[in-house]
């Protein structure tokens, strides 16, 4: 990764996208489509399809994504945080036909809240729309939840390969808009690191309020 | 990995074993491609045969003695993952009730996330790393250079693992429930208590495909 270093110098920008989502929600299915443009297929010259690179050039912007594959089981819920720290956009995947996993999403959404606050770009993704006549989590329900939490909503089909590219598109834009957000925040005040701490107060009451229903929403 | 010396090189040889567990795991399905669902259980089962004394120190060295830069690359990433797999080992029991890190874990993270993180101003993420080192020695005897440290980092776990308990005692039950119907559906690492050893035999046993691609499995551990 040596375009790390330009992070900072405007032209080059460095995102971490990890993706987050139940087990078999199409996760993996996803960035390789994006990455790759395969569905399923076996050529993959690096280390799999957990960990993928992607380059992109948008406004005359250099972009690198590194996109963090997650372990989605339920079981592994609590190494979460292991891989979301320090990221700028999360992607949350459901599958449109499986209700449970919206509610994973929906968990999720609360804890990043919690744990990165607004500077962090969530976008939540209903994956497997070609198997629309099995929805199972309506359309409305879906997009004014990802409203009330600041998150944007997108339907992908990797399989089709629907979707996805305006997706991560997206995703980019806005975590540039971000990053850059964020760089005359600090050209104004260099020294605010005292709100960079937030992410240390952790409190154990998190399980409590993840299934208590939804949030706010229409739970 | 123990053997050399460069942080750099440890990870060389990380990614290497890495990809060598990639390999055995499409031994049996050609055209399958994996991604972390699938892969996380695998490393941990390999974790869990290899019986590396060494592992976590050397899991340690490298996430302190990393150039940042190279933190995010593909080389943090499973550096990230091998770090998740131990936490998953050692905090069997504890986690499974918490579904989340523990206190200790979360703040150990963030000092570290300090000491590391390349534009510290920058990124005002949490990073979350580190203590497994304590926890691990608290349920590996193997770890006898520890032993102090171990002994006395073993009481304030307990109690907290205590008041976690008694705070979440009505989720462990919903928990717990969702756990079953999970391991139904999941090949790995099925209920049960934080002994390495317990689990291993469990996971052994239902992980097919990483049975018969156990030749593969054996390189593994001498490359480490």
């Amino acid at each position: 990764m040596p375009a790390m270093a330009a992070a900072n110098s405007g032209k080059t920008y460095s995102f971490k996208v990890v993706l987050l989502g139940e087990g078999c929600v199409g996760k993996t299915s996803l960035v390789l489509r994006y990455c790759e443009n395969k569905f399923n297929d076996k050529h993959i010259t690096t280390l799999q399809a957990s960990f993928l690179t992607k380059k992109l050039n948008i406004t005359g912007k250099r972009v690198n994504l590194a996109i963090w594959d997650t372990a989605g089981q339920e079981r592994f819920h609590a190494l979460g945080p292991i891989y979301y720290r320090d990221s700028n956009g999360a992607i949350l995947v459901y599958d449109i036909t499986d209700e449970d996993s919206f509610q994973k999403v929906k968990n999720w959404v609360k804890e990043l809240r919690k744990m990165l606050g607004n500077e962090i770009c969530l976008c939540i993704v209903g994956n497997k729309i070609d198997l629309d006549k099995d929805r199972h989590v309506s359309v409305e329900e879906a997009e004014s939840y990802a409203e009330s939490v600041g998150a944007k909503h997108y339907h992908t089909s990797a399989k089709l390969n629907k979707g996805i590219e305006e997706l991560f598109l997206d995703l980019c834009k806005r975590m540039m808009e971000t990053a850059q957000a964020e760089e005359r925040l600090k050209g104004n005040g260099a020294s605010q690191s005292a709100s960079s701490r937030r992410g240390v107060q952790i409190v154990d009451d998190e399980p409590q309020a993840t299934p208590a229903g939804g949030c706010c929403s229409s739970g | 990995m123990h053997d050399v010396y460069s942080p750099n090189k440890k990870v060389e040889i990380m990614l290497k074993v890495c990809k060598s567990i990639y390999h055995s795991m499409s031994a049996n399905a050609t055209g399958k491609v994996y991604g972390a669902d699938d892969f996380l259980p695998c490393l941990t089962w390999v974790l869990l045969r290899s019986n590396l004394v060494t592992l976590q120190v050397d899991t340690d060295y490298m996430m302190e003695l990393l150039d940042p830069t190279q933190l995010q690359g593909e080389g943090g990433y499973y550096l990230t993952t091998l770090y998740a797999s131990l936490y998953y080992i050692s905090s069997f029991r504890p986690r499974l009730a918490a579904r989340q890190l523990s206190v200790e874990a979360q703040q150990s993270l963030n000092q570290w996330h300090r000491r590391r993180t390349l534009h510290c101003n920058q990124s005002r993420r949490s990073k979350h790393r580190r203590t497994i080192r304590r926890q691990v020695c608290r349920d590996g005897s193997k770890d006898e250079s520890k032993n102090e440290n171990a002994s006395v980092s073993m009481e304030g776990s307990q109690e907290q693992k205590e008041r976690n308990t008694e705070a979440l005692q009505t989720l462990s039950e919903e928990t717990g429930r969702e756990q079953g119907a999970n391991d139904q559906s999941q090949p790995t690492s099925p209920t049960s208590d934080s002994q390495p050893v317990t689990q291993e035999e469990e996971t052994a046993s239902k992980q097919e495909d990483s049975q018969t691609s156990g030749e593969g499995k054996e390189e593994d551990h001498r490359a480490l």
